[in-house]
């Protein structure tokens, strides 16, 4: 064989010109295929296969949105307002220290899925995931291996460079979102909906380790937001009861949850009030029924050395 | 308790890139320069760089077809790009036949090359040639992938979606032809 595998062995190697042209048509062809993508999929790649069922229930494109007014009489926190500001004074006073930069955020996460009264009919599982507290890397386990991937939600140090204002966090969690679409999908029209700020706040909280000033911000941000009220009482996937920072739109149902006293994040809870249906890349198309009933609750949140370590 | 650090695999990428297409962008980064080095030893280096960027459009387009259960999406790869590679079959033969009674390598290189290389061939490698030209297509394909791109009889099997049979029986005809022109021990 060794004359044949020597036959035209020095032919040239691709130049540089030649590959970045492939590999420009090839992504070229990757964009197209995201742009015909509903909105949802591109957030979904965002955020992770999860979030695919999580979105998919929470989110809504467009649309108005309406306030919830369910509020009982005897409500320990009187407006969302008051909300905000009791979750931000936790968050700030919070004693536990700043881990350093090479330690990871490990969050345990139990997800159902379902409808209302049988919430966990379709789906319940344990999401493990570990962030980098840098933000630059995250990890989870799969069929026994850890894989990685690359960066988390947002950028932590964007996220905490000063000023740290709610009006500031918000900004720039817009600027992200429409950066990205303007790369993707291109549908936003320059407008960050009200439900998609409450769901990159919620992964936020949920994924990633924030600098107490950050959480702070978020929890004020909150109220801010378009529609956003305070609803008592809501049940996150472990049973778990708390306040809820809400938001209810044509589509979607969605709360934010934290604990009554403590103002820690809980979890979250999301209904759907009209079908949808969602196509995906590959043609494949799913609908999420009106009634659809998504639940988190964050089990463990904590800081340890490596990704793969459990505390 | 130690991590282990694992790679995503092929077809775990493509499994991923359905619904996060640019995921896909990772398998051009892993597989382009050598598909494009086994296209350019078959047909110069212009015609290669063409087959290299369809083989990925076509890849993309049809990942949703892969069985994500196997790990190395090398061979469908190579399958893909064997595929475009036959729509030049004649072109192939007409180079390969003009380097055997010539001496001289008509495959166009890259400009820098083309003085240094452009030397006569040696006899073995212009008979070479000859029985290259000579050979059916497919059994072309199996002999080159196995000879340049060390691949398995399964992975040929694969990439050519033929048996494990076939691969054999052309592979030994192949060489049999070869062997002809080259002398029992060049192979």
């Amino acid at each position: 064989m060794n004359v044949i595998k020597e036959f035209r062995r020095s032919t040239p190697a691709i130049t540089d010109k030649a590959a970045a042209a492939a590999r420009a048509r090839l992504m070229t062809a990757i964009h197209e295929q995201e742009a015909a993508e509903k909105p949802a999929v591109a957030r979904a790649r965002r955020f992770g296969w999860r979030v695919a069922m999580a979105a998919a229930l929470a989110l809504a494109v467009g649309g108005t949105t309406m306030a919830l007014r369910d509020q009982p009489s005897l409500a320990p926190v009187a407006s969302v307002a008051e909300l905000g500001e009791r979750a931000a004074r936790a968050a700030e006073n919070d004693p536990t220290p700043a881990p350093d930069p090479t330690q990871w955020f490990y969050t345990r996460e139990l997800q159902l899925t379902g409808v209302e009264g049988d919430v966990d009919r379709d789906h319940r599982g344990i999401w493990e995931r570990w962030t980098s507290v840098d933000g630059k890397r995250s990890a989870w386990y799969q069929d026994g291996k850890l894989m990685f991937q690359g960066s988390a939600v947002m950028d932590p140090a964007e996220l905490a460079k000063p000023p740290v204002t709610p009006a500031e966090v918000i900004a720039r969690i817009e600027a992200a979102v429409l950066d990205e679409d303007r790369r993707g999908p291109q549908e936003l029209n320059g407008h960050v909906p009200p439900v998609m700020l409450l769901m990159e706040i919620t992964q936020l909280m949920t994924d990633q380790w924030l600098a107490p000033d950050v959480r702070a911000a978020l929890f004020r941000a909150l109220p801010t937001i378009k529609g956003i009220t305070v609803t008592q009482d809501v049940p996150v996937a472990d049973g778990r009861r708390g306040v809820a920072f809400s938001l209810t739109d044509v589509e979607a149902r969605s709360y934010l949850i934290v604990d009554p006293e403590t103002f820690r994040y809980l979890g979250t809870n999301s209904t759907r009030l009209k079908d949808r249906t969602y196509e995906w890349a590959d043609g494949r198309k799913e609908t999420f029924k009106a009634g659809t009933v998504g639940l988190t609750a964050q089990l463990e949140a904590t800081i340890v050395n490596q990704p793969g370590q459990r505390p | 308790m130690s991590a282990e650090t694992v790679e995503i695999d092929d077809g775990e990428l493509i499994r991923r890139s359905t619904h996060d297409p640019e995921q896909f962008a990772a398998l051009f980064d892993r597989y382009a320069k050598q598909i494009h080095l086994y296209a350019a030893r078959r047909l110069g280096t212009q015609a290669a760089d063409d087959i290299v960027a369809e083989t990925f459009l076509a890849a993309f387009r049809r990942r949703g077809a892969y069985d994500t259960s196997f790990a190395l999406a090398r061979p469908w790869l190579y399958g893909i790009a064997t595929t475009l590679i036959a729509r030049h079959r004649r072109q192939e033969e007409r180079l390969l036949r003009a380097l055997s009674r010539t001496g001289v390598d008509p495959l166009p290189e890259a400009l820098a090359d083309t003085v240094t290389r452009r030397v006569t061939a040696q006899g073995r490698e212009r008979e070479l040639a000859g029985a290259l030209a000579s050979l059916p297509r497919g059994h072309r394909d199996v002999l080159l992938l196995v000879a340049w791109e060390d691949m398995s009889y399964e992975e040929v099997a694969r990439a050519l979606d033929i048996s494990v049979g076939t691969v054999r029986s052309r592979l030994h005809r192949a060489r049999k032809t070869a062997r002809n022109v080259l002398g029992d021990e060049e192979l």
